[in-house]
């Protein structure tokens, strides 16, 4: 299987809408299965208009990592079982574009999103 | 945490699945193959009730629900199928309702998912009018969007919520709770406080200075919204006039199921 090859742009979109009003001198952001990086990419362009290193603030991982197409942002692989291969409370916010109708158990899924945001003092 | 998915709740969606047995974007998959993750297509629809539900067994709070985009070509077969809509929602409310009355049992999580809940973003029982010293008013539900592009919106006012200030009455108004989903809209028409129903506004301007005109001329726009809202004997098709604003604002109206298309997003505060 490939990763994500394609998105939609509209709900990139919107969901970099919901993230706007994060605090971005010292959010971070976890993109849960992101494919090559199209959000990411969309992200990374809004931060670096605003004069902020997006490498400092946007996490990526993927079951293909190796798909990954943007430089400068740090994509790490997700364990065979899904598991999110960060602290607990590691960001302040996590998305997940397009993914949760391909994972094996949602539920859980929700979970480990939830158990990775939330940073402390965020 | 923000989650996005395709909405097998549209109606083109449930038309699909009608026809064919499998929602938009899930068709069937090669039961070959080790990992299902590695089917290439997905797995696993989940309706915007069960995000919520997901959501929330995980510790999330305060759950939302946003669209993307709306999609016009679903217009017709919502119109269509307004009824047939209307009453399955009305189904869903009244079991949602007996489930958080525990009258159904489940768990105390599935009980509060209730999708109009989720969507409104605004919680029951917010007190309305206490400024004027009268007795807190709660809305008898929360807001719901029945229709939105870049000019109009279209919103199922419920009964209890100004629909602007007046000089008697002050309080929490219509306009006020769409800012509050990120929404910004000017009045064009009012329905009393105490009634529920579809109201009109604006999303610029321009728009409402034609509404206004359009409104005041005809003065039939509240009557074709009151049959909506099924307070008035008049049907679709039935009213007569040359007001061919009408006609459209009655499609715009009828376009609630079309308006969210593509992606249902859960938008979720951690629980502190």
């Amino acid at each position: 299987m490939q990763a994500k090859g394609w998105s939609i742009p509209a709900t990139s979109r919107r969901v970099l809408e919901l993230v706007g009003d994060l605090d971005w001198q010292r959010a971070r952001l976890l993109d849960v299965g992101a494919g090559r990086g199209a959000f990411c990419k969309l992200l990374s362009e809004w931060l670096a208009e605003r004069g902020i290193d997006p490498a400092r603030h946007v996490q990526a991982c993927d079951l293909h990592p190796e798909s990954f197409e943007l430089s400068g942002i740090d994509c790490a692989p997700l364990s065979e079982g899904g598991a999110l291969p960060f602290a607990d409370g590691a960001f302040d916010a996590v998305v997940s574009l397009e993914v949760v109708e391909h994972v094996e158990d949602q539920f859980a899924f929700f979970a480990s999103s939830r158990a990775s945001s939330g940073r402390a003092g965020a | 945490v923000i989650v996005t998915t395709p909405n097998v709740l549209s109606v083109q969606s449930r038309l699909r699945t009608l026809a064919f047995g499998f929602p938009e974007l899930f068709d069937p998959l090669p039961l070959s193959g080790g990992d299902v993750r590695l089917l290439g297509g997905h797995i696993h629809p989940i309706s915007p009730y069960f995000l919520v539900l997901a959501a929330l067994r995980a510790g999330l709070e305060e759950p939302q629900l946003h669209a993307d985009r709306t999609k016009r070509s679903s217009a017709f077969w919502a119109v269509a199928l307004a009824p047939i809509l209307q009453g399955g929602g009305l189904v869903h409310r009244r079991k949602a309702g007996a489930q958080a009355a525990g009258r159904l049992g489940g768990e105390p999580c599935a009980a509060a998912v209730d999708l109009e809940l989720a969507t409104a973003h605004q919680p029951h029982g917010d007190p309305l009018g206490a400024q004027a010293g009268r007795a807190p008013r709660t809305m008898s539900r929360p807001l719901e969007i029945l229709y939105e592009d870049e000019d109009l919106l279209v919103v199922d006012k419920p009964s209890g919520l100004l629909s602007v200030p007046t000089p008697n009455a002050s309080g929490r108004t219509v306009i006020d709770a769409l800012r509050e989903q990120g929404r910004e809209a000017l009045a064009v028409h009012r329905i009393d406080r105490d009634v529920s129903g579809a109201l009109l506004l604006a999303r610029n301007e321009d728009v409402r200075d034609a509404l206004d005109s359009g409104l005041s001329r005809a003065h039939r726009a509240q009557d074709l919204l009151g049959a909506r809202a099924g307070r008035h004997a008049a049907r679709p098709g039935r009213v007569q006039g040359p007001d061919p604003g009408r006609r459209l604002v009655r499609a715009r109206v009828g376009a609630r199921q079309a308006e969210r298309e593509r992606a249902g997003s859960v938008l979720a505060r951690r629980a502190r």
